[in-house]
This record gives C-alpha cells, structure tokens and sequence, in this order.
C-alpha cells in the first residue's frame, strides 16, 4: 500500500492512531510538494534518519516532526493566498522577532515562512538528498559556489514549485546575495513577486561591538521599521508595540531553553547527545515558524528532561573524557560529519556558536522594540564584523569546556566564507584552543565527498585524542 | 572508438597518488603518472581533482593521519597518566619509524609540502605537534606560550634527524635516535 511508507514516517516521529490518519493526507501532500517520493521516504525511514539522528530522543523525533509540521504549513501556502490571508516569505538569516510580530498581528490571517531554508533542511537534513541534484534551470551555476538557499529560491520560482507570497521580507544583514537573487529574479524571469528589503552596510570598522554602537543599531531599528511599514503595505495588518513585544517573549523563551539544554549538554562529560541533535534545536534561532513556539518548545522540553535523565545515569554518547570539537558551521546539513567524528572517537557540539540566551536578553531594552530586535541581530555572530564575531566566538569557547573548534563548509557564502580563514587565526590566538577548518559547503554536501574529507576529519580526531591524553583526561 | 573509464570519486584519485608516492617518491607524482595508474587519459583526472597541488595536498593530509593514527596508538597503549617526557618520548619514535617507513610522504609533509600548505587553513592546524598536542594545557594563550620553546626545539629536532636519517644523510639506529632525543628531554622538558 503507497501510504504505509508515508505511515511509518510519521510514526517514526512520533504520529500515531487517529492523530496519524489525520494527519497523512496533510503529510501526502507536502511530500509531493517536496517532490519527495516513496522511494524517498523509505530511505529515510529505514537508512537516514536511524543512521544520523538519535532517534531513541524523542525531543529529537518531537522537533523533526515540528520541523516537518512547518513544511505541510508551508505547502498550504497557496490555500492561504486564493483564501485572501496573507503570506510573508522571509530569508535567513533574519531578525525573527519582526517576522514572527506579523504573526501575532495577524491573528491567523497573515503566514510567515521561510520556504528555501525549510525545504534545503528537509532534504538534506532528514532525507539525505543532495540540493544540487534537484537544482537545475536556475542559471545559478553549482561550481560558482553561490549560496545553494539562493539556487534553490531561483529554482523553485521558475519551476512553479513555490506558490507566490502576497510579499517576501529579504533580508541582507551579512551576505548580499539574496538581494541580488532577488533582483535577477525580478529583472530576469519576470517573477512579479512583491519584496521588501532589510539590509545593513558592511562598513563597521573590524573590532566594532556592533550591538553596542547607538549609531549602528539606531539604523538598523530604522531600517527594520521602515521595511515593516512596507510589508503592512502588503499586508493591510499593522505590527504594534504589543505585538513586537509578544513575539520578543515568545523568542525570548525559545532562547532560554536552548541555553539550558546548551549547558547541559556542554558541561557534561560524557556529552549527552548528538551534536546533529544539539545543532537542530537551534534552528529557530534566526528564523520563525508559522505553526509558532509550542511545538518546538515542547520539543525542547522533552530533550531537555531526556538530558537531565542521561546526565543523571552517566549516559552519554561516546566514553567518558572523550573530546568536544566545537562546530562553527551547521552540520546537521551534512549528518554525516557528526558522524565521522563520532566514530573516530570525537563530540561535535555547539553548532553554530550562537550566543546564548542571556547575552541577547540583555539587548532588550524597555521602550522601542525595533531597537531591541536590531540590538539582538548585531549580537548574533554571522551578522556583524569578522573581529565583533571573533569576541562572540570566543566567549562560546571560554563558556565551556571544549577541546578544539571547528570550522569551514561556508565556501559558498560571500561573507563569512571570504573572511572565516583570518577569523580562525584570531580566534586561536585568542583561546588557546587548537582550531580547525574543512573546506566544504553545509548546504550543499554533493560538492565534496565523504572519502574526500575522511583523511582530513581522522587527522583532526587523533590530534584531539592525543590531547586528550596529554591532558591526562 | 574507445570509451573513456570513469573513476569512482576523487579518493581514486588520491588512493592511486598515495600508492605512486609510497613506491616512486613524491617526485614521480604527475597528472600523466597518476592517469597511467588508473588506465585513463590525463584530463579524465583533472574531472576530480582542480590541479597536481590539490593531489598533493590530499597526499600530505593523509601522511598526517597516518602519522597520527600511529602516534595515538601507541600513546594509548601506555598505562595511564603518561607524562609529557614519555609523551615526547612516545611520539619522537613514532615519528621516526613513520619516516623510516614513509620517506617521500614524511619529507614532503615537513619540507617541500609544507612549504607549499603550511598556510593553508586545512593543512595548518597538523603543524607544531609538539607544541599543539603536548605543551599547551587548555586554558588562556598567555599560560602556555612561555612554555612552547622547548617543545618547537624537540619538534625540529625530531623531524629534522628523521628526515636525514630517512634520505640517508646521516645513519642512525632507532636507539641511537632516541639517545639524542632523550638528552634533549631530560634537560628541557618538564615531566
């Protein structure tokens, strides 16, 4: 029977009985929408999700699911629209908090979502499908190493596959080649979709606290209330005080349980969890979800009780004193990292580096929310100055106990890729800690290949583990 | 018309120049020495690989972690907490043997290659051994910087007598390797 595969994903994720054949219709249509077929499906249920994620966390399989319940919302995208709401498209990285208001003022009738980013971690994340394989009509050549999120909106705008948004917030903050996608899509395929942009000049001086200077984050709050008046303009809803504020507490209480389950996890020997598992709770951390906070706060909840239960019976992933590699990438776009190191005997943690919950707390001040929101975006390390990201990055590697860092795979992005080798050296120089770099793309894994970074990642892996025994751990 | 054959992936390619640089020396590694391995035409390898140096560049990171795989097992094999002088001890002779065992890859990793890599942001961090695996506890950079000298002098040291010792510039046993070594050690290294 076709749908029994589609039953036993779901149910792998935790869907069952008359929740599970009610939701199945949903889940059928956005596997198509996905262009996910049942050949799809099934190696995904019996090869690699098993393989790559932790699967016996059900705050993992909770947050897949979430993960997956965003994407059946997204596909309904078109509904919205010929029903008269509102859909919001938006880009990452982006301030989450001035999307999600939308939401809340919208009171059901406006969407937010952030199609490229969900399908990219769909695929590649939890289907183990490479996005240069299915990319092609684009005209944005793989090997010119553009961002495979932007390949991915060109591509799926001239195929039809994405219905038009009534607008799309594209934000700028580091990397320019959004706007630019955004502009070939205009000027070149005639795509007639209604945008508004964010952006934020790269003339800090290097060194500059950006979440400290009244001038940068002055223009910023400007520059996102101005866009925001825009996309009412599109939208006929307006975004208030009240619902900035409400959206920054629900982000807010996003923010504090990933920190929690952070500390946890990173100041525990033997680590806990996956570092692929530790990494996709901090998905949201720049982006929002339309299905909203409850299910990936539950989620979280649930790992995070899960981790406490773990640390309480010494149970932990690999032995007790093994090493913990810092990951400044996402690696949970390419699973198989996590788990190459693994198997050699090495923790991945700490995916991304973003700051922790009570750093950004402190960028919220009473009175203009717009200020707020820009105070946490330049607090946030993709976002600002290769040295400012040095200082936040440090301060991750001095807040816990790790071996060595790790970074790379940003090959494609025009921002960080250009600048992460200088950044390294810094960084090193700062901690102390042993840094290393591979050379690759997250989004894409299709540009390299796992025997081609096996020499180099077991390389990394006995130097730590010599380290390791240097430091008679 | 003959049909071009296709290789598996870019680990073929580098299997084969590890294999040509284990029998011939680094110096026998070519786009046209490596197409004859594999039974292809000379373009065929540059589907995989950008240029001869990202070969050879492959080739260095894998004499790396077969260095450091050897180095690791021998350390852990030692009961339990090694001190920094048998640590020291413990890899100069695993050094020794790899280069002994290895000649062309050890005196390219350390010599010509890292000439070539020793900036670059992937090869970079498998430089310094001594003073990256066994100097340095974790901590703040200015606690363990005072500490590096003696380490930096046992590397060179080490991979320079190994290196000679390798290409036949000076003979050595084993033992009497590990005698100069030893001198070094006692008298600058903290247990």
């Amino acid at each position: 029977m076709p749908a029994d595969v589609h039953r036993r994903f779901l149910k792998l994720l935790g869907w069952d009985g008359e929740e599970l054949e009610a939701f199945l219709p949903e889940w059928l249509k956005t596997a198509e929408f996905l262009r996910l077929t049942e050949a799809d499906v099934a190696f995904a249920v019996d090869e690699w999700l098993p393989t790559y994620w932790d699967m016996s966390m059900c705050g993992t399989r909770k947050f897949i699911a979430a993960v997956i319940r965003e994407a059946a919302a997204m596909a309904r995208a078109g509904d919205y629209i010929n029903a008269g709401e509102s859909v919001i498209y938006s880009m990452m990285p982006s301030a989450a908090v001035c999307v999600y208001a939308n939401r809340i003022a919208g009171e059901g009738k406006v969407h937010i979502f952030y199609p490229y980013f969900i399908i990219a971690t769909v695929w590649t994340s939890f289907f183990g499908r490479e996005l240069d394989a299915r990319l092609n009509g684009s005209g944005l050549d793989p090997a010119c190493q553009h961002c495979a999120l932007n390949c991915l909106r060109a591509d799926s705008t001239i195929k039809g596959m994405i219905a038009p948004p009534t607008v799309i917030w594209n934000w700028g903050l580091q990397c320019d080649e959004a706007p630019k996608t955004d502009e070939m899509l205009k000027r070149l395929e005639e795509a007639g979709w209604k945008s508004v942009l964010t952006t934020i000049p790269h003339d800090a001086p290097l060194g500059m606290d950006e979440s400290e200077d009244d001038g940068r984050v002055s223009y910023l709050a400007e520059e996102m209330r101005v866009a925001q008046s825009q996309v009412t303009g599109y939208t006929g809803v307006p975004v208030l005080d009240e619902h900035m504020s409400g959206a920054m507490r629900e982000y807010l209480g996003y923010l504090r349980r990933v920190e929690r389950l952070t500390d946890l996890v990173m100041n525990s020997d033997p680590v806990p969890m996956y570092g692929n598992d530790l990494t996709l709770f901090s998905l949201c951390m720049e982006c929002a979800f339309d299905t909203g906070y409850g299910y990936i706060n539950d989620a979280l909840d649930t790992a995070i009780a899960e981790v406490e239960q773990r640390i309480r019976e010494g149970r932990g992933v690999l032995p007790k004193g093994s090493p913990k590699l810092a990951c400044h990438f996402s690696p949970l776009n390419v699973p198989w990292i996590d788990k190459i190191f693994r198997d050699n005997g090495v923790n991945l943690t700490l995916g991304r580096m973003f700051p922790p919950a009570s750093q950004l707390i402190k960028c919220v001040k009473p009175g203009d929310a717009y200020r707020s929101a820009a105070s946490m975006c330049l607090e946030a390390p993709n976002n600002v100055n290769m040295l400012d990201e040095v200082r936040m990055t440090c301060g991750q590697l001095n807040r816990y106990p790790v071996d060595g860092a790790i970074y790379g795979f940003f090959a494609f992005d025009r921002w960080i890729g250009a600048l992460e080798k200088i950044m390294i050296r810094e960084a090193e120089e700062r901690t102390g800690i042993p840094h290393f770099y591979l050379e690759g793309d997250f989004w894409n894994g299709a540009r390299f290949s796992l025997d081609d970074k096996l020499a180099t990642i077991r390389g990394i892996c006995s130097c730590l583990k010599i380290s390791s025994l240097a430091s008679g751990k | 018309m003959s049909r071009e054959r296709s290789l598996c992936g870019k680990e073929e390619v580098i299997k084969a120049a590890m294999g040509i640089a284990d029998r011939e020396g680094m110096e026998a590694l070519s786009a046209r020495r490596i197409a004859k391995e594999l039974g292809v035409s000379s373009m065929t390898i540059y589907n995989y690989v950008k240029n001869l140096n990202d070969v050879k560049k492959r080739v260095l990171i894998a004499g790396f972690d077969r260095l450091y795989s050897g180095v690791y097992q021998s350390l852990s094999a030692l009961e339990p907490p090694v001190g920094r002088r048998t640590m020291c001890r413990t890899m100069a002779l695993e050094v020794f043997r790899f280069a002994q065992a290895n000649r062309s890859i050890f005196s390219f990793m350390f010599f010509d290659g890292r000439n070539l890599f020793h900036e670059d942001a992937e090869v970079r961090p498998f430089y310094a051994f001594m003073t990256r695996f066994v100097s340095r506890p974790r901590g703040h950079v200015a606690g363990w910087r005072p500490d590096d000298m003696p380490f930096n002098l046992l590397e060179i040291i080490i991979t320079t007598m190994s290196y000679q010792c390798a290409e036949g510039v000076i003979k050595l046993t084993e033992q009497a390797f590990m005698d100069h070594v030893n001198f070094f050690i006692e008298r600058c290294v903290d247990e």
